[in-house]
């Protein structure tokens, strides 16, 4: 009797557990059911999204689901509007967006592709669209891409949409690039002219008339190349034009005489304020709370096209401007490092034309501009010029300036992780616990033998 | 006399020790307090300040408002009570066995089911993950409860040693009075294990009360979320609202200590498995 009663209790509780999970809707099985998962409800905007009654009594109507990670108010809002237009536009798809954490997205998305039960569409980084390619995790979009919409885009970001079949698999959603954030009042105390700063000895001379320092203690900080944003292979890439770590055909060249000359030059810029002060600042930027430029301690910073955002709520009253990153010497260009993400079909989505044609949507001229003006993410669009209400703003015109001097290096797969392999090495010569030009020379040993396995 | 000046000085420095000790160990939870309590642009401020300018009590009511916190506190606790249930009872009656019933290769299977704590979650998570899609589990919250009620080695072995503490005597006399191994282990031997019992619950209350990364994986609809999941909202692409992610987190944090130190007694007395009833 008693063995009944436990039993019996153990089961109303799975029944009632899995009552509970399924919220009075069905599972994944029943597509219709998805379109129940309208984030805007949450927000209360009912009004955001279409409901499922909407199309409930049309048949025909296909439910997408598309995952990105953007569940911030500055953000989400204007994607669950833009999902709203689309869905608005036409009467065949109907798209709702799931907003599932950054980093996080990739191993749910990874699973339900293994599972063959992934989203529709999906939000990715730019860099390993090629990756993903090689490795069956999406579905090619050559049979649905047109010459204008291929036409559309930038041809350096089309090119890291592409897989090694020549297949392209994804289309740009947004890119960015790095610049110089520079402190105006700073400038104008310093007497500094920000267009002056044209190389790297500008900007070291620049430094050196910003810093403040009151006996043994920094007050103010002129420049630090190594921290926000900006790492050893941001200067590498720049002082070579385009290249970093790398030549043009892909072979290792690490420990070149101008990496050397670059590296020493940041370390020459570590050393003016000592490790110390590096290493706290180091940990300042990696713990991501403090912001030492928006609380005035530093003049100038490496930063993403993205900084602006942060800005806006941890420094409203900051008074600042970009400026590119400066030659290596003079002629060499004011190239920077950036990337994007991308929007793809996960392989086995049941609807590639609709994911298509959502895509298709999303990247189009007119939502780009939506995009950027409410979001602030640069469009890889080659018709997204001046007469755009985004473009209106001198911030982001000074921005498109490095934007068009940014290289968006794709390696090949072959050479996929080779960042944990040299990464320690330059760690040292950061760090100071190596020499620099001997960090490199042992960098340059260490991917010479990463490739030759690979 | 001397002796009691010794014995003064020694509880002075322990107490020094575990002041020292306490106020590292309380250090960050300070730290969130304080950041919740501060204005974005207070909390991005560098050098930091561990006191804010001005107490703003009011982010906890932002943060809350920012998500349906309130429904994911109730979604979470779903997941929590029947997580326990399956843990305390299912772990209870496999670890009653392997203390107390005789069977062949029951240490080789006992050794089986420790080695499952040697297999890392993430080997298993994708194969586990087209387990459940294939059963049509995926966005409900059996993927997150069933697993509790298929049993848990770390917790069969605490257990099992717990019941190992219990003389065989108590059993064997209920046998005679032909009482059966339900019976047994329902009635007589639950009662003396409550500690371990109350113990596996706690364990299994924070677990699941923290778990990210199985609600992450399996539960798509935001009516679903965890409160884990729910912290999201506040992580932007470029930037973190921080005073509100700490608010929420403190909150979230508040019913793991409460239990604790309601159950802290049978909880030290569980896992002090060695010196449990002789």
């Amino acid at each position: 009797m008693k063995k009944k009663g436990l039993a019996l209790l153990i089961g109303a509780a799975l029944m009632a557990a899995s009552l509970a999970g399924c919220g009075g809707k069905n599972t994944d099985a029943d597509d219709t059911a998805k379109a129940d998962k309208t984030a805007g409800s949450d927000a209360g905007d009912s009004s955001a999204v279409s409901t499922p009654a909407d199309n409930a009594s049309d048949g025909d109507v296909v439910e997408l689901e598309f995952w990105g990670w953007w569940s911030s108010e500055a953000r989400k809002p204007h994607i669950e509007s833009m999902v709203k237009g689309f869905n608005e536009s036409q009467s065949k798809y109907h798209v709702t967006y799931v907003d599932i954490p950054f980093g996080d997205i990739f191993t749910k998305n990874i699973a339900q592709i293994t599972a063959g039960k992934p989203c529709d569409i999906m939000a990715n980084n730019m860099e390993e669209v090629r990756f993903r390619a090689s490795q069956g995790q999406v579905e090619a979009l050559d049979p649905f891409l047109t010459d204008d919409v291929k036409g559309a885009f930038y041809e350096q970001y089309l090119e890291a949409c592409t897989g090694e079949d020549g297949s392209i698999y994804a289309l740009p959603l947004s890119v960015d690039t790095r610049a110089i954030y520079y402190n105006k009042a700073h400038f104008e105390e310093a007497g500094i002219n920000p267009e002056d700063i044209q190389t790297w000895a500008d900007l070291e001379e620049a430094a050196i008339r910003l810093d403040q320092k009151n006996g043994d203690t920094w007050e103010r900080i002129g420049f630090i190349p190594v921290l926000g944003n900006g790492g050893v292979d941001t200067w590498v890439i720049n002082a070579n034009s385009g290249y970093g770590w790398f030549d043009e055909n892909f072979e290792p060249k690490v420990n070149t005489d101008v990496n050397k000359e670059a590296f020493r030059w940041i370390r020459a810029q570590i050393d003016r304020y000592g490790q110390t002060k590096y290493d706290e600042l180091s940990a300042v930027f990696a713990n991501g709370m403090q912001d030492p430029f928006a609380s005035g301690v530093m003049s100038m910073l490496v930063q993403t096209s993205a900084y602006p955002s942060s800005l806006r709520q941890n420094a409203p009253d900051l008074d600042y401007g970009v400026i590119p990153l400066p030659e290596f010497k003079e002629g060499t260009g004011h190239v920077a490092n950036g990337g994007g993400f991308v929007l793809e079909i996960p392989k086995g989505a049941k609807n590639p034309e609709g994911s298509y044609e959502f895509i298709k949507y999303v990247t189009s001229r007119e939502t780009q501009d939506f995009l950027s003006t409410n979001i602030g993410d640069f469009s890889a669009r080659n018709d997204f010029d001046d007469s755009t209400e985004f473009m209106s703003n001198p911030l982001n015109q000074d921005l498109a300036k490095c934007l068009s001097e940014t290289s968006t290096l794709v390696l090949p797969n072959e050479v996929k992780g080779y960042e944990t392999v040299i990464n320690p090495f330059i760690d040292e010569g950061t760090l100071g616990l190596s020499k620099t030009d001997d960090a490199l020379d042992k960098a340059q040993k260490a991917l010479e033998d990463y490739v030759k396995n690979n | 006399m001397i002796r009691s000046r010794k014995n003064k000085i020694a509880d002075i420095v322990l107490f020094v020790i575990l002041a020292i000790g306490a106020i590292f160990i309380l250090f960050p939870i300070a730290w969130m307090l304080s950041t919740a309590l501060k204005s974005a642009p207070e909390v991005a401020m560098y050098p930091p300040k561990l006191l804010p300018e001005k107490l703003l009590f009011g982010n906890f009511a932002i943060a809350w408002g920012k998500a349906p916190f309130t429904r994911y506190t109730i979604n979470t606790l779903i997941i929590v009570f029947f997580t326990i249930i399956g843990n305390v009872f299912v772990n209870s009656f496999v670890a009653y066995g392997f203390a107390k019933i005789d069977f062949a290769g029951k240490k080789l299977l006992f050794k089986v089911v420790l080695a499952t704590m040697m297999i890392p979650g993430f080997v298993t998570l994708v194969p586990t993950y087209v387990i459940f899609s294939k059963l049509h589990w995926v966005d409900t919250y059996l993927p997150l409860i069933v697993p509790a009620f298929c049993g848990n080695a770390f917790h069969i072995f605490m257990m099992r040693q717990f019941y190992r503490t219990i003389p065989n005597e108590l059993m064997e006399a209920a046998r005679v009075d032909g009482a059966g191994h339900f019976y047994i282990w329902g009635r007589l031997m639950m009662p003396l294990v409550k500690p371990v019992m109350a113990t596996v619950a706690l364990i299994s209350f924070k677990g699941a009360w923290s778990d990210f990364q199985g609600p992450l994986l399996y539960l798509s609809d935001k009516n679903k979320y965890t409160i884990q999941l729910g912290l999201q909202v506040f992580k932007g692409q470029g930037y973190t609202e921080w005073n509100y992610l700490m608010a929420v987190s403190f909150l979230s944090m508040i019913p793991i200590l409460v239990l604790f130190f309601c159950f802290q007694n049978y909880f030290i007395e569980g896992m002090n498995v060695g010196g449990a009833v002789k």
